[in-house]
């Protein structure tokens, strides 16, 4: 599962969560890890299963979609300056302010399971989602995602099977 | 001792749902409680629901059931976990007590 600087914006600005998506899935399109149907299939799919996620710091989502939109795992992150509106996950009436977004590309979920759950666990690391929020550059938001794994090494464990893009 | 059988469903049963089924597993693993637990997605609910005990679902539950349905959010993000994990293990020693009367 890559976590390319390629695909990691920091403090943008974005109108709604739409626009952030479509940049998102616009970086993964161009890196080669996703199908140009991808960033569509990511929308349609936030409206019916919306990905918002109240922390108990702040607000995250993580659209996804279905893997045959996808080439190549990969993490696309964009720390945002402000917020935009999400729908929350286990309520779509419900508004999520969301300061962090962080796109999935999943494309065979059994061989990336364990480390997509250490990404997802980024949620509960209050200490990595804070670093999140400040960092500066592209690199720092990556370095931040690496450590977060790194810690969970011994706690979620790998079965070998997973491919991680360094 | 009977072997409680959980869903954990989320949107497409592909990212999610899987993470919370495994914490939740770990969950009853400490308690040594016997479980099933296995992720879907949320399309499959209907159809897979009456083989199982509870449901745990990170999207909302709109389908009819008599069974104990749970949000999994705080598996996904911590908040309230250990409340959640104590209710749903409550709710599956409810289940086992019931079951293993009636046999």
């Amino acid at each position: 599962m890559a976590i390319d600087e390629g695909n990691i914006l920091v403090k943008a600005r974005a109108e709604s969560a739409e626009e952030i998506i479509r940049r998102l899935g616009g970086l993964l399109y161009q890196n080669g890890y996703v199908k140009d149907s991808f960033t569509q299939a990511v929308l349609d799919r936030e409206v019916i299963y919306p990905t918002g996620l109240q922390t108990q710091l702040l607000g995250f989502a993580i659209p996804h979609t279905d893997t045959e939109h996808v080439n190549r795992p990969a993490v696309a992150v964009a720390t945002l300056e402000g917020t935009v509106d999400f729908r929350a996950m286990d309520n779509p009436e419900v508004r999520v302010p969301v300061s962090i977004v962080m796109m999935l590309a999943i494309s065979d979920p059994k061989s990336v399971v364990n480390v997509l759950r250490k990404v997802i666990s980024i949620l509960e690391n209050e200490p990595a989602l804070r670093g999140l929020a400040a960092a500066s550059s592209p690199q720092e938001v990556r370095e931040i995602i690496f450590e977060h794994i790194k810690s969970l090494a011994d706690k979620i464990s790998t079965d070998g099977s997973e491919g991680m893009a360094h | 001792m009977y072997k409680v059988k959980i869903i954990v469903v989320c949107g497409s049963g592909v990212a999610t749902s899987m993470h919370a089924a495994y914490k939740l597993r770990e969950y009853f693993d400490k308690e040594k409680i016997p479980v099933i637990i296995d992720g879907g997605g949320n399309n499959e609910l209907a159809g897979r629901a009456a083989a199982y005990d509870i449901i745990v679902s990170n999207t909302m539950v709109t389908m009819k059931t008599d069974k104990p349905v749970f949000s999994a959010i705080p598996l996904l993000t911590g908040f309230g976990e250990k409340e959640l994990a104590a209710k749903i293990i409550e709710a599956a020693r409810k289940i086992i007590a019931e079951k293993d009367k009636a046999n």
